[in-house]
C-alpha cells in the first residue's frame, strides 16, 4: 500500500499535499508517495508544518498505483480534484509551496 | 425589518474586532489550532473538505434588499461567485480564506449581518416561518418572538458551553412552515380561551442519528413568560445533558431518557426558581420590536384576483408557475412569491452573486425591499402585488429563478454532501440533479402533486431526509456510495419520521427507485389523493413490491 500526506493550508484553507522537497503543493500529483513503513516518519515531518503554523489537520491518504496519484477513497479523490458537480469545479491555482 | 440599535451594533463591532485579533494570533502562532478552533466555530467558520466554509446567520430567514446585496458582494469578493442557502435559513460560502475572514466579517457587520453562533455548542440561529408577516393563515408574526429569542440567546453567558448545539424554530400559524417539531425547541404561537397570546412549546425534536418528533411539554405558555421558560429548559439541558458522548448529547436524548413528564417537571421546577421580573418579556419592548416589522399600508385590491385570471388565460405558463410558487397573502391583491433555487438539474439552494444582486433589485421593486429564506432552500418575496405578478415572473424566468416546482418532485432538499462536507459519507447533490432531470417534465410534476424528496449525505441529516415523503440517506458501504430509501416522513404540522423501505441502492438504482415509487403512487392513488395520503392508506407494501420485485 502507498500513501501521501495531506493537510489544509492554515491561511487559506486550501487542500495541500506534502512533496518530495518537503514543501506543500495544491496538486496531488506533486505529492511524495511513501510506503506504510515510511508513513510515520513522513507524517512526523509533515506535522512540523503544523507547529510552524503553515498547515493544519495533517493526515495520511491511501493511494493506488498508476501514472498519476489516485486516492483510493472517493472522499479523497473529491478532495484532491474538487467537487464533482455543476460549475463550481475550479481548483485554487498553485504549485509546490512551503 | 428589525433595525439594530446601539447595543446590537456595539456587540457586533466588538465581536468583529475580537475575531480579527484572534485570527492574527492564530496566524502568528500565538494560538494553537486546538485553542483557536472553538473560537473559529463560534464565528461560524468551519474547516471543510476543500477550504474554510463560513456560515452567515440570517435571523429567522429575513433579509433586506441591502443585506442581500451584501451577501452577493461577499460571494464575488471572498468566494467563487455563489452562495448556498441552507436548511436553517442561513447562507454558506464554501471557499473562504482564514486570512481574509476578518475583513469579510467586517463587511457583513456594516449591514448588520454576522456569523455569530452559527456553529458550536450554543444556541444557533432561530428559524421561523418564511411567510411571517404576510401569510393569510398567521395568528401572529413569528419574527417578533424570534427577534426576542435572538437577543436573549446571543452571547448568553450561561449557554455558551452547552453539551451540544441547540436549535429553536417558531411558527405563527397552524401550518408549520418551519418544521418546529424537528427542533430542540419548537414554538407555535397560539391564543388561549381568553384570547391571550402564548405558545405551545415542543422540546426534544430533531433528525440526525436519532430522529424524533418533539413532544409537547407546555400547551400554553403565556408570552410574557417566554424567556423565563426557555431559560428553564436550557438550564435543565445544560445541567443534565450528556457531555461524554457526542452522539447522545442533544436535548432530545435527555427528554427521552428522563421521560417527557419528568423532563417537564424539571423545567417547571427550574421555571419556579427563576426571577419572574428579570426575565419577563416587556410589553414595551415587544411593541418596539413589533413596530419594526409592521407593514406600511397596503391597499387591498379585491378584484386583483379576477384580473389575474384574465392574465392566466393569456399565459398558461404564468398560471402553472403561480399554482406552485405563490401563496395567499393576508391582504387581498397581494401574494407571497417563492423563488425556486431548484432549477432542473441544478444544485439545490445555490444562487450566484448575479442572481443575488438581481433578487435584491426585485425585492425593492416588488416586495417592499424584503426577501426571506426558506428551510427548504428557496427564497421568498413576501409582499408582491398580484398586478405585478406577470412582470416579476418574466424577470425571474430570465434569471433562472422561476422553475414552477415549489413543493413538487424537483423541489428537492439536499445537503452539500460529500462534494463539500467533511462529515459526509456519500454525495447528495449529483443524486438530486439526476432525480431532478428524471422528473423534469413540469406538467407531470404538477400532476404528481406535492412531493417532498430530501437527500442527506450522512446520518447527520442536514438534508432533512427523515422528514421527506421520500427520504434518501447516503452511506459508505465498503468504500462505495450506497443510498437508503425511506418513505412517509413529513416536515409540516403532521411531522413524521420516514421508515426505511428495504435494501439500499447504488447511485443509478436510487434514481430508478424514486421513479418506481412515484409511478407506483400514480398507479394506485385514488382521485385527488396526494402522495402522502396514498402512502398512509396503503403502507409500504405496494411500493416495496415494485421496488424489490425480482420477477
Amino acid at each position: 500500500m502507498s500513501y501521501v500526506v495531506s493537510a489544509n493550508r492554515l491561511d487559506d484553507g486550501s487542500v495541500v499535499y506534502f512533496t518530495d522537497q518537503g514543501r506543500w503543493s495544491n496538486q496531488v500529483d506533486d505529492a511524495k508517495i511513501v510506503s506504510r513503513e515510511d508513513l510515520e516518519e513522513t507524517l512526523r515531518v509533515g506535522r512540523r508544518s503544523e507547529e510552524q503554523n503553515i498547515v493544519v489537520a495533517c493526515y495520511e491518504v491511501e493511494v493506488g498505483s498508476g501514472h498519476s496519484i489516485h486516492p483510493v477513497r472517493l472522499r479523497e479523490r473529491i478532495r484532491s480534484h474538487g467537487p464533482t458537480v455543476g460549475d463550481h469545479q475550479s481548483r485554487p491555482a498553485g504549485g509546490p509551496e512551503g | 425589518m428589525y433595525v439594530y440599535d446601539s447595543i446590537d451594533k456595539s456587540l457586533l463591532n466588538q465581536r468583529v474586532a475580537e475575531f480579527r485579533d484572534q485570527v492574527r494570533r492564530r496566524l502568528d502562532g500565538e494560538l494553537t489550532e486546538d485553542q483557536f478552533k472553538p473560537l473559529r466555530l463560534m464565528n461560524g467558520l468551519y474547516l471543510q473538505l476543500h477550504a474554510y466554509m463560513l456560515r452567515v446567520a440570517i435571523p429567522y430567514g429575513a433579509l433586506s434588499s441591502d443585506q442581500m446585496r451584501k451577501l452577493a458582494y461577499i460571494a464575488e469578493t471572498y468566494d467563487r461567485g455563489y452562495g448556498h442557502f441552507t436548511t436553517r435559513q442561513n447562507i454558506q460560502y464554501n471557499w473562504i480564506e482564514l486570512s481574509t475572514a476578518p475583513d469579510l466579517l467586517y463587511d457583513l457587520s456594516e449591514i448588520d449581518l454576522h456569523a455569530i453562533q452559527t456553529s458550536g455548542n450554543c444556541i444557533r440561529n432561530v428559524t421561523a416561518d418564511p411567510y411571517a408577516g404576510a401569510a393569510a393563515d398567521e395568528r401572529d408574526d413569528p419574527r417578533v418572538w424570534s427577534e426576542i429569542i435572538r437577543q436573549w440567546s446571543t452571547f448568553h453567558p450561561e449557554f455558551s458551553f452547552l453539551p451540544r448545539k441547540f436549535k429553536i424554530a417558531v411558527t405563527g400559524a397552524d401550518a408549520d412552515r418551519a418544521a418546529i417539531k424537528f427542533h430542540d425547541i419548537g414554538l407555535k404561537i397560539v391564543h388561549d380561551d381568553a384570547g391571550e397570546l402564548g405558545f405551545e412549546v415542543y422540546v426534544g425534536g430533531g433528525q440526525g442519528r436519532t430522529p424524533i418528533v418533539a413532544p409537547l411539554i407546555n400547551s400554553f405558555l403565556p408570552a410574557k413568560d417566554l424567556l423565563r421558560y426557555l431559560d428553564a429548559v436550557l438550564r435543565v439541558y445544560n445541567r443534565h445533558g450528556r457531555r461524554d458522548n457526542i452522539y447522545k448529547a442533544r436535548v432530545k436524548i435527555l427528554v427521552q431518557s428522563l421521560g417527557v413528564e419528568a423532563f417537564k417537571s424539571q423545567v417547571d421546577a427550574e421555571f419556579g426558581l427563576l426571577d419572574p421580573v428579570l426575565l419577563a418579556v416587556d410589553d414595551e419592548e415587544v411593541s418596539r420590536i413589533r413596530e419594526m416589522f409592521a407593514l406600511p399600508f397596503l391597499r387591498a385590491d379585491e378584484i386583483a384576483g379576477v384580473r389575474l385570471e384574465e392574465t392566466f388565460a393569456e399565459s398558461p405558463d404564468l398560471r402553472l408557475w403561480s399554482e406552485s410558487n405563490t401563496h395567499a397573502h393576508k391582504t387581498p391583491g397581494y401574494t407571497i412569491v417563492t423563488l425556486s433555487l431548484k432549477p432542473i438539474g441544478g444544485i439545490p439552494g445555490d444562487a450566484t452573486a448575479e442572481q443575488m444582486y438581481a433578487i435584491a433589485d426585485l425585492a425593492d421593486r416588488f416586495s417592499l425591499g424584503e426577501v426571506r429564506v426558506t428551510y427548504t432552500q428557496n427564497l421568498v418575496l413576501p409582499h408582491v402585488r398580484q398586478a405585478d405578478l406577470f412582470v416579476l415572473w418574466s424577470e425571474l424566468d430570465r434569471l433562472g429563478l422561476a422553475t414552477p416546482n415549489v413543493g413538487l418532485a424537483t423541489d428537492i432538499i439536499a445537503c452539500p454532501g460529500l462534494d463539500y462536507c467533511s462529515l459526509a459519507n456519500a454525495r447528495s447533490i449529483p443524486i438530486s440533479q439526476r432525480i431532478s432531470e428524471r422528473f423534469a417534465d413540469l406538467e407531470s410534476q404538477h400532476d404528481i402533486g406535492p412531493l417532498d424528496i430530501r437527500i442527506s449525505g450522512c446520518i447527520n441529516a442536514c438534508g432533512h431526509h427523515h422528514a421527506g415523503h421520500i427520504g434518501i440517506l447516503g452511506v459508505d458501504k465498503k468504500g462505495e456510495e450506497r443510498y437508503q430509501l425511506t418513505l412517509g416522513g413529513q416536515g409540516n404540522a403532521e411531522s413524521a419520521v420516514g421508515k426505511i423501505v428495504g435494501p439500499g441502492f447504488d447511485e443509478d438504482g436510487i434514481v430508478d427507485a424514486v421513479e418506481t415509487i412515484v409511478s407506483t403512487y400514480l398507479t394506485i392513488r385514488t382521485a385527488g389523493e396526494l402522495f402522502s395520503q396514498t402512502l398512509e392508506r396503503t403502507g409500504h407494501a405496494p411500493f416495496k413490491e415494485r421496488l424489490y420485485d425480482r420477477g
